[in-house]
């Protein structure tokens, strides 16, 4: 009790820290009575200027001594990196390729890694989400070799993870998956090049895939974000003081704000369970580059692929073709909309509202270049929602196959890019993610709801008594 | 009637006394136990009012003593409560 009496204001203990002391010898200690002189030194801090101030400063000081403790026993995460030389336009493929989902999958549960022992508890899904947080593929410069050649773009790889040893396999095995697989293309083409034109010199085939910087065994940590920490207790501790101290000088006020936050978000939490759940189902698929760009390309190919492919797109999500899922049996979807809509309204908002196609890596001018885009639809049935994702997929792939054999009945005979269309050569389209089947509801987001509804709730209470007020002084 | 303010100053309506001394005659007559806290914050604000005056200390223990104008907002105090007790009574009786 006496430690407690010391929280007391210098003022008021320069004018009754004696007697005040005199009186807690007269006590029996307890725990009653601690909580007492306690309240009793915050109230006083509070009401003596100054002494608002400092408890302020003293709560966000404790609030960042806390969080900075607690930074040390957030795990650690060690991080392993490796730069990998790689062909141009097998860059953004092999980004693509490493961020999947099917690549993570494999990584994630194979047993001889045994990564994230938590996966037994959480989807797939959020398993994948967290590896690819911890997972960093992006392009770099590669220092410049000594044959008096400029910097040549290189892959960085890195991964995050509490087992340091775990960290640089996974490293290791993502830097040897890119050499293994531009090796394979590279293997295929000269093999394809020499089985088409037999007396043709094959094109020099550029660089070859190496790994110029393995993953190492990290020796340091990196993370958690000790500033972060601090300023994240700091801030929490300031709004703690302030909050105390609105709370203690105008009790009856808090009560009243308190009140109506917590009506506001339980009436935003009923209404967010009113709204039926929402599923997104999501794939990814690739347009790969052509195997042989140096080769004459024909009026036909003069568009990018990023072009044709965009055509092709709007071609497969035209209102007819989206009607028609909407239609078919096994979907029978927006039953509701089309007892009162008509079909085509229906599809449009379809289009508009639920289906989402966003390009991953935009598609550049060069005919030669890759992208991917991934086509995600939400639905309140999660069965549905991933099969219409595999429809449009279907159609998508439909499509592009119409307008290659259009191409290449257009094509003259002799012509080498129709040859090479025909054996698959010239570009395809991969799905690189298939459509995924959504396990968790991605809406409403009822913390979200929760959330508004507390701050609307808030701000009726600040604004009800003074538009009360405003009302009598004008009666 | 639980409000501290009012439990001291009748505690000191009967004459000159020192916190401990304080806690212990509202026990008695009010049934109500002070903390230390609770106690000080009332015998603050008292002072800062005007309602009671500090003595001389007698081994660090400060009496205190209820002014004239302490003596009139009690008065004031116990007759409203009065009313309000009389008022509530009779209609307790009809009731």
């Amino acid at each position: 009790m006496r430690l407690a009496a010391n929280l007391y204001p210098r003022g008021w203990r320069e004018r009754y820290g004696d007697e005040f002391d005199a009186l807690l010898e007269d006590y029996e200690p307890s725990w009653r009575e601690f909580r007492d002189v306690m309240g009793g030194a915050l109230k006083m801090q509070i009401k003596m200027g100054t002494g608002y101030l400092r408890m302020v400063a003293a709560l966000a000081v404790t609030g960042a001594i806390i969080a900075g403790a607690a930074s040390f026993l957030a795990p650690r995460k060690y991080v392993s990196s490796a730069v990998v030389l790689v062909a141009p336009r097998y860059i953004e493929p092999s980004v693509q390729g490493l961020l999947s989902r099917t690549m993570l999958y494999t990584l994630v549960f194979d047993t001889t890694l045994n990564l994230y022992p938590e996966k037994v508890r959480l989807t797939a899904d959020d398993t994948i989400a967290k590896m690819r947080r911890d997972l960093r593929v992006s392009r770099v410069e590669a220092p410049a070799p000594p044959d008096g050649r400029g910097p040549e773009p290189a892959l960085s790889i890195s991964f995050a993870y509490p087992d340091r040893v775990k960290a640089r396999a996974v490293v290791d095995r993502l830097a040897s998956e890119v050499v293994n697989r531009s090796i394979s293309i590279d293997s295929d083409r000269a093999m394809m090049w020499q089985e088409l034109w037999p007396h043709v010199p094959p094109p020099a085939p550029g660089h070859e895939a190496q790994i110029l910087v393995p993953g190492g065994v990290p020796g340091k940590f990196s993370g958690p974000n000790r500033l972060a920490f601090v300023a994240v207790g700091l801030g929490a501790g300031l709004l703690l003081g302030v909050l105390v101290a609105f709370a203690v000088a105008q009790p009856k006020r808090m009560l009243w704000l308190a009140a109506c936050a917590a009506g506001g978000a339980a009436v935003a939490l009923v209404a967010a369970f009113q709204i039926p759940d929402r599923y997104t189902s999501t794939a990814v698929i690739r347009l790969l580059p052509p195997m042989f760009p140096e080769r004459p390309s024909g009026a036909a190919f003069a568009a990018s692929m990023g072009e044709r492919f965009q055509r092709v797109q709007q071609a497969a999500l035209s209102r007819a073709n989206l009607a028609e899922i909407i239609q078919e049996p096994l979907l029978d979807l927006y039953k509701n909309d089309r007892a009162r809509k008509p079909l085509e309204e229906v599809a449009e908002k379809m289009r508009t509202q639920d289906l989402a196609i966003r390009m991953l890596s935009p598609p550049a001018a060069s005919p030669d270049s890759s992208f991917s885009l991934s086509i995600s639809f939400s639905y309140p049935d999660q069965h549905k929602a991933q099969r219409v994702v595999q429809e449009i997929e279907v159609k998508l792939l439909d499509r592009w196959i119409q307008v290659q054999e259009a191409m290449l009945r257009d094509a003259k005979p002799g012509d080498e890019i129709a040859e090479l269309s025909r054996r698959h050569l010239y570009d395809n389209l991969e799905i690189l993610d298939p459509a995924s089947y959504p396990s968790a509801p991605v809406a409403p987001n009822r913390s979200a709801f929760t959330t508004g509804g507390m701050g609307l709730g808030l701000l009726i209470g600040v604004l009800a008594p003074r538009l009360r007020r405003q009302k009598l002084q004008t009666a | 009637m639980t409000d501290p303010a009012i439990l001291v100053l009748a505690s000191l309506a009967e004459g000159d006394k020192h916190g401990y001394a304080m806690v212990l005659d509202i026990e008695r007559f009010a049934d109500v136990h002070l903390g230390p806290g609770t106690l000080y914050g009332a015998i603050t604000r008292l002072e800062q009012q005007g309602w009671i005056q500090p003595l001389e200390a007698e081994d660090r223990r400060r009496p205190y003593r209820l002014s004239a104008a302490g003596r009139g907002y009690l008065e004031e105090q116990v007759r409203s409560l009065d009313q309000v007790v009389k008022t509530a009574l009779r209609r307790l009786k009809h009731a």
